[in-house]
This record gives structure tokens, C-alpha cells and sequence, in this order.
């Protein structure tokens, strides 16, 4: 689970950014997102959202080597333009409890 | 056809028609509202709390559409925290749906009696949140 504490006035270039770059990006390293969510009450200014991998191991591979993607570190260097779009990051690794659904799947909205 | 692909040609129909339908170009279902919680165990409890949900609480939480995305413990568990994830048509849905579980009698015989040595938990953080447009679950 990530959580980004996003710049001020930022959010809307954040997002921006993960549906038009980030996420087609992350995709290429097996970085498999299960949601983006933004809170209703959002005083702290957060993104959160979780990846799912396969180990922790993965996790730490694929992690370095979106770093290492020229085209995210163009994208980023672009949207940043000189101020971070995003202040910090909390980052906490999870396991999934036995009864937890085996497959988060896509929401069937009704 | 899926829901989508006869909303589109729906929406298409429409604008062929030349009908006025402002306001309607949103008709497809709005996203739904998820709910983080963090139940922060009790010492020395986070086992008992993790048994109750397997055992009990998550098939109670089926009766009333509380819909779980996911279960989950920190692996650098220092808060001693558990996670989860609700998603819910709505707000006003989520509000509907807690009331009525916790007034489901079967759940409180269960919650009394697994905390005849005190509760399982200290507290419970809860945060609403919208998914983003380019969320896979929405």
C-alpha cells in the first residue's frame, strides 16, 4: 500500500499524470495495481493505492527497474518541472490473510 | 453486449436523434465509495481478531452487502494493525448496511462472547475514499 502526500494544488497534475504515463509504465514491469483511491475527507492532501506482487523480491526488482525506464524518468523530470508533484511516500508491504478474496478483479457496479 | 458497449450505443442513439439530453451523458453508474479500516488489535490480540473475521464476521458481512476487497497485516507489523477494504454502492449505502449488521443478533452473541476477556481491538480508523478514474476497481 502506497500512500502519497501530494504537493499543494498538485492533485489534479498527479493524477493526471497516472492515468496518462504512470500507469501504461507500470504495467511494463509487472507492477499490477489494484486500485487509486483519493479520501472524501482529504485535508492531508493523499493518494493512496496498492500494487499487488508476486514476492517481495518481485516487488523490489520491478520497482528498480520502472525507476531505471527512460521514458518514466522523462515523464517525471517533465511533470515535475522543478517542483515534485509529490512531498513524500509511506510504503508498507502486506499480506493477504487466508480468507481474503483469492482475486480483487474489477468492481461489477450495479 | 456488455453494460458498456449498450450504454454506448444508447448515448449514440441519443445523439443521432438529436435529442436534448443534457444531464444524461453521465448514465452510467457512478463509482463506488471504499472504505479503508484499520482495526489497531488490542495487545496480544491481533490472532483472536484475525480468527473472528475468518470465522464469523466475514460471512456476516455477505448478509448485508458489505463487500470486501481484501484482508491484510503489515509485514513490519509495529501498530499492530489489521486492514481491509469495503466497498460499497454509496455512502448512504455503507451507513444502511453497518447499521444493520450491527444490529444483527447473531453478530453481537458473537462479539460478546469473544470479548468476554476484554475487546479485540483499541480502535478502528476509518477513511471514505472515491476511486480515481483510472482505477481498476471503481
Amino acid at each position: 500500500m502506497r500512500t502519497y502526500y501530494v504537493a499543494p494544488g498538485k492533485m489534479d497534475a498527479l493524477l493526471a499524470r497516472f492515468a496518462d504515463h504512470t500507469e501504461a509504465i507500470f504495467k511494463r514491469y509487472n507492477l499490477k495495481t489494484i486500485g487509486y483511491w483519493v479520501p472524501q475527507e482529504n485535508e492531508k492532501n493523499l493518494l493512496l493505492y496498492i500494487v499487488e506482487h508476486d514476492s517481495l523480491e518481485a516487488a523490489e526488482k520491478n520497482w528498480e527497474a520502472f525507476r531505471n525506464d527512460k521514458e518514466w524518468q522523462r515523464v517525471r523530470a517533465e511533470t515535475d518541472a522543478g517542483v515534485p508533484l509529490v512531498v513524500s511516500i509511506e510504503r508498507y508491504f502486506m499480506d493477504k490473510v487466508d480468507f481474503s478474496k483469492p482475486k480483487y478483479g474489477v468492481s461489477s457496479k450495479t | 453486449m456488455t453494460k458498456s458497449h449498450l450504454l454506448s450505443f444508447v448515448c449514440g442513439a441519443v445523439a443521432v436523434l438529436g435529442i436534448n439530453m443534457i444531464g444524461q451523458s453521465k448514465a452510467e453508474a457512478p463509482n463506488h465509495v471504499f472504505e479503508l479500516r484499520t482495526y489497531h488489535a488490542a495487545p496480544g490480540k491481533l490472532d483472536a481478531l484475525v480468527a473472528r473475521f475468518r470465522d464469523h464476521t466475514d460471512t456476516m458481512f455477505k448478509k448485508y452487502d458489505l463487500k470486501t476487497v481484501g484482508y491484510w497485516i503489515p509485514q513490519d507489523n509495529t501498530d499492530n494493525v489489521f486492514i481491509y477494504i469495503v466497498e460499497h454502492k454509496s455512502k448512504a449505502d455503507a451507513d444502511k448496511n453497518w447499521a444493520a449488521f450491527q444490529a444483527d443478533e447473531a453478530w453481537k452473541k458473537v462479539r460478546t462472547e469473544s470479548e468476554v476477556n476484554g475487546p479485540l481491538q483499541t480502535k478502528v480508523d476509518r477513511v471514505f475514499m472515491n476511486p480515481t478514474d483510472f482505477s481498476k476497481l471503481k
